[in-house]
């Protein structure tokens, strides 16, 4: 159904899902890592905020992972839009009209997983600790 | 200066808009139809209108239909499209599939009835209750709700049709009874149990809330129940009758009631096993819910997913009396399909739920 050379409603999804998940990667790792090492610390006294690195990895991994998958569906869905000889808006009713519009569609929806998955991962970038 | 002018010209402009809407209109006639000449379907309505919202179901090829498909119009008041009657005197609507909008289904959908309005009262009764702390008359709500459910399940839904498909227009035939991932009934469950697992996940987010903001008494050090044993316990029989549930419906495909039968009562006694088994973990080790938030929230999800798996055997036993009653058979299944549905998500509930309170305290402690 992910992997198909006729466009359909799961390879439509693909790269929001990717998103999606990515997302609930992210905000686990982070959260998970900074409160167990902040444990019990409900105002913060030491002498510097825990550091974040491992959090940091598995965020890099994730993304590097994520977008690949959405290169890959971008990849897919480039190939059903130029699958046919329908022009656009691709509103007719036709089996081409059908595939180029989905294919179009997903690509557009892969470029905002793309974008939405740089800016889920941007503040692992910018933040180096738990502050 | 410029602004204030603005704004008087902007209160003029509301000024019209309140007096048109106001204005005494006894007199004048209807507008025509369409006034605007639009394409698209809302411009079809009648003014006044009809005792029906739809004359007929349209087949829809273009952007804009009332543009661009010749007679549209007429078509649609002559009732030369899908479902343009009925027949049979009762209310219907097709089932397409998502993207291409295929007719796949005529679907019946239910009349005027007590029966819904009697269990959303009881249902109600039952949370109201609850609110007061009433738990007597909560459980009297719940019990009756329950019944009141099984009633309308019994006599207004998987209803047998009179014949298998019938003619729905355009020389279209269309089953009227359809079960498994075509059905809306399947998918109606699928997404009751997608908001289900949302509402477990928000229990599960507790537990591990109060896991990264305790160093070291969540869990407790080693001893602390629910231990291992009754957890594996339990998870072995719900799988088993997980599986008991998958042969029950290939029995029934298969047009063997006796066996549907057995293997839905042998789901049935797993299932009460396991509920029972996966209660006696946090009860045999001691945990009081009242002493420490640990064992607190240990029962809260234990209890969760029992009473989940006691839903689950009340369905069950459902379909044991609808197969006795000859409501579900090996050619109308829908009850089966959607209630072995069910016990999939049942039986993902049970295995988080042990690899949670079981698992989880060996791999941190």
């Amino acid at each position: 159904m992910i992997a198909s050379t006729r466009a359909n409603l799961i390879t439509l999804i693909t790269a929001p899902t990717i998103w999606a998940f990515h997302f609930l990667v992210c905000y686990i790792a982070a959260s998970i890592h900074c409160a167990k090492a902040m444990t019990n610390a409900r105002v913060f006294l030491g002498p510097e905020w825990p550091d974040v690195t491992l959090a940091r990895i598995i965020i890099a991994g994730a993304t590097i992972v994520a977008m690949v998958a959405i290169a890959w569906s971008s990849r897919q869905a480039w190939r059903h839009w130029g699958d046919g000889d329908a022009e656009p808006p691709y509103d007719d009713a036709t089996l081409d009209d059908r595939q180029q519009f989905l294919g179009f569609a997903t690509i557009l929806l892969c470029g905002l997983s793309f974008i939405g998955v740089i800016f889920v991962a941007l503040p692992a970038v910018f933040i180096g600790d738990c502050r | 200066m410029v602004s204030t002018v603005g704004a008087f010209v902007f209160a003029a402009g509301v000024l019209v808009v309140t007096w048109d809407v106001l204005r005494p209109k006894g007199k004048e006639p209807y507008a025509e139809r369409n006034p605007w000449n639009a394409g698209t379907l809302e411009w079809l309505s009648e003014n006044p209108g009809k005792d029906w919202g739809v004359r007929t179901v349209p087949v829809v090829t273009t952007r804009y239909p009332l543009w661009q498909q010749p007679n549209f119009v007429r078509d649609y008041d002559e009732g030369r499209f899908y479902l343009p009657d009925a027949e049979e005197g009762k209310r219907e609507t097709l089932i397409t599939s998502v993207l291409d909008a295929r007719p796949i289904q005529c679907l019946r959908v239910p009349g005027n009835t007590f029966m819904t309005m009697g269990a959303a009262f009881l249902t109600g009764g039952a949370f109201i209750a609850a609110t007061f702390y009433a738990w007597t008359l909560t459980i009297l709500f719940s019990i009756a709700a329950l019944i009141s459910i099984l009633i309308w399940l019994w006599r207004g839904t998987a209803v047998i049709p009179e014949k298998a498909e019938k003619d729905v227009g355009l020389g279209l035939k269309l089953p009227l009874y359809v079960s498994g991932p075509d059905s809306v009934g399947w998918w109606a469950m699928f997404i009751t149990m997608i908001g289900d697992m949302a509402a477990f996940a928000s229990l599960l987010f507790g537990y591990f809330f109060y896991w990264t903001i305790h160093s070291t008494a969540f869990p407790p050090t080693a001893g602390a129940g629910p231990g291992q044993f009754w957890p594996a316990v339990a998870l072995m029989l719900v799988l088993a009758s997980w599986g008991a549930m998958l042969l029950a419906r290939r029995a029934n495909a298969a047009d063997r009631p006796g066996n549907l039968r057995f293997w839905l009562m042998g789901s049935a006694v797993l299932a009460v096993a396991g509920g029972a088994a996966l209660l006696w973990g946090p009860h045999e080790t001691g945990l009081d819910p009242t002493s420490h938030v640990y064992p607190a929230t240990v029962w809260v999800i234990a209890i969760w997913t029992a009473v989940h798996l006691g839903v689950g055997v009340i369905m069950t036993l459902y379909c044991l009396a609808r197969s006795a009653a000859s409501k579900l058979t090996a050619a109308h299944d829908i009850d089966i399909h959607n209630v072995v549905l069910y016990w999939h998500f049942a039986l993902v509930t049970m295995t988080v739920t042990v690899a949670v309170l079981a698992l989880f305290p060996l791999a941190v402690r």
